[in-house]
């Protein structure tokens, strides 16, 4: 191996997997969506047909407003009480901040499973749950959380998953932290800022490469979400409490076997998210930042 | 004077605050742990949510009941999650430092494609492709395999990114002295700078080691035979529309969590180090 072979053998992995599992699978997924699944093993096609469907199923609707409400939510919360926590655990003046640090990933260690077997009972509308014991004490009848509105499911979503997602974000924020040079701290001191300003002056332009990765990622966990809908919820999502896109995509391939209808469902949930990854990249700058380094 | 004395409230109020949130993040393992020891479920139940345990509600039967249910096998899920977990951190780890490491120290042509790529299919969520990867494992033969979890998402564009960033602050002029001493490009790797990113390598084995033991969509997909799930997706089977068995799936959770928080306490140190200095500087 050679100095010039050797940058494409050291790449071969990521071409190779490039190529069997996203370029292959994306064709065959654009064209699966013009046919129609018949029996075990047929495929007939149909045209626009599965296209047209999605324009008039009902579930769609109910589906794209749960996972744009919840991904409004995750990036809110999970962008400011990181954040908060980070500038927290990153003053010298806090005590036991590893202590804290850990404790607060800890979370991040679980499976959505077991998130999901808690805040199912967390959540449930049994009136001596914390939580509805808490809402008798404003006045408030115990509610059946999961299973009351469209709102309170996409509340029951975020708190279900900020639990877990709070500790990553609060390590991406305190690296980002601590690149972050003391003496442009000391300079705004000496010219007078206080808090606040050094806040808005300092640390904000210091931290806003990571504020835009945290809030990417957090804009596609939004729209992904599944894992914490389908434990929840075990599957059930009556009036469509909480069922997000990925999940009716699931239920729509794997139990009911719509193949054609869920691979057009697909196709534009990814058109989608090829377009927000276009305006990703570009706020990325990836041509420029070569020449930066 | 003042000043001392600002600081004094500001730790105390912090203190508060913090001690408040680390209760919200630990309170249901504890929570969890505690419930799994209970023998009769309907009395937790009937409490209301179990804020009233007393000791003779406690026993060991839960964890009984796990080991010899239905044969054992949650032991085989859990070994099947063990299997999955090494097979895909083994993966992951070994070829994505070799692309992030490969693209960053290397100026060849079409170096500029090959980061676009992963730059690009990095916020690509699996779960848009589920449907057509399914049918190709099936094509391959290879649903309820540990590789037919493993395979598709083992060379992560996220993964190689990662070590890509890391790989910027190593200095090439190591890899020219190796050179001159007569070192293959790939002993170069391996033996010289692979070391150098050994705070990446301890963040991502454990960034990796969790994100596969605690998988569920995927496995749910690939694994239909139900000795072959991982724990993620045997456990929630507890949970059905025909009944939950509460004995089961307080047990098998908190079981299930055990080798992953053992490994973060054993590694911890290494693993905050590895996020903090390598970390996604965006």
């Amino acid at each position: 191996m050679t100095k010039r072979t050797a940058p494409y053998l050291f790449c071969a992995p990521f071409i190779l997997t490039f190529a069997i599992f996203m370029v292959y699978p994306m064709i065959d997924m654009i064209y699966r969506s013009f046919y129609k699944l018949e029996g075990i093993r047929s495929y007939r096609f149909v045209g626009f047909d599965n296209y047209h469907r999605i324009a008039t199923d009902p579930h769609i609707g109910n589906a794209i407003w749960t996972t744009l409400g919840f991904t409004a939510g995750i990036v809110a919360v999970n962008l400011v009480l990181p954040l908060l926590l980070a500038l927290a655990l990153n003053n010298k003046l806090t005590p036991f901040r590893n202590l804290f640090r850990s404790a607060f990933y800890i979370p991040a260690l679980t499976s959505v499973v077991v998130a999901g077997i808690f805040f199912r009972l967390f959540l449930a509308g049994n009136a001596d749950t914390p939580l509805n014991a808490a809402m008798r004490l404003f006045g408030k009848e115990p509610r059946e959380w999961l299973f009351d509105t469209k709102m309170t499911g996409i509340v029951a979503l975020v708190l279900t998953s900020t639990w877990r997602w709070l500790g990553l974000n609060i390590l991406y924020f305190l690296s980002a932290l601590q690149t972050i040079s003391r003496e442009l701290y000391d300079a705004a001191h000496v010219d007078g800022a206080n808090t606040l300003q050094r806040f808005r002056h300092v640390t904000l332009p210091g931290i806003r490469p990571i504020i835009l990765f945290v809030t990417t990622i957090l804009t596609y966990g939004g729209l992904r979400m599944f894992g914490e809908s389908y434990v929840l919820w075990n599957g059930n999502t009556p009036g469509d409490i909480g069922l997000t896109i990925v999940l009716y995509i699931y239920r729509t391939a794997f139990g009911q076997f719509d193949m054609g209808y869920a691979s057009a469902m697909s196709v534009l949930f990814f058109l989608l998210l090829m377009v927000l990854n276009f305006f990703y990249i570009q706020s990325m700058g990836i041509g420029s930042r070569r020449e930066e380094r | 004077m003042n000043l001392v004395r600002q600081g004094y409230a500001y730790r105390i109020g912090i203190s508060i605050v913090l001690l408040l949130l680390a209760a919200a993040s630990l309170g249901p393992f504890i929570y969890l742990l505690v419930i799994s020891f209970v023998t009769d479920m309907s009395q937790v139940f009937k409490n209301g949510i179990a804020l009233k345990i007393t000791p003779e509600m406690l026993s060991l039967d839960s964890y009984r009941l796990l080991l010899q249910d239905d044969g054992g096998k949650y032991f085989s899920w859990f070994m099947n999650s063990i299997m999955v977990t090494v097979l895909f951190t083994v993966l992951s780890i070994s070829f994505c430092s070799m692309v992030g490491y490969g693209i960053t120290m290397y100026e060849f042509k079409g170096k500029t494609t090959i980061l676009v790529l992963v730059m690009s299919t990095m916020m690509i969520p699996v779960e848009t492709l589920i449907i057509p990867l399914y049918n190709e494992i099936n094509l391959f033969h290879l649903t309820n395999s540990y590789f037919g979890v493993v395979l598709p998402f083992a060379v992560a564009p996220f993964t190689i990114f990662f070590f890509l960033q890391y790989a910027q602050s190593l200095s090439k002029d190591f890899m020219e002295a190796a050179r001159i001493d007569g070192c293959g490009e790939f002993r170069i790797f391996l033996t010289v700078m692979a070391p150098l990113m050994k705070p990446a390598f301890s963040a991502m084995i454990i960034l990796q080691a969790t994100t596969a033991w605690n998988d569920f969509l995927w496995p749910l997909i690939v694994m239909s035979n139900s000795e072959d799930f991982t724990l993620t997706v045997g456990i929630q089977t507890y949970l059905s529309p025909y009944g939950n068995n509460y004995n089961l799936l307080f047990a098998g959770g908190v079981v299930s969590v055990i080798p992953v928080i053992m490994l973060f306490f054993a590694c911890q140190r290494l693993f905050m180090e590895g996020i903090m200095q390598g970390g996604i500087k965006g």
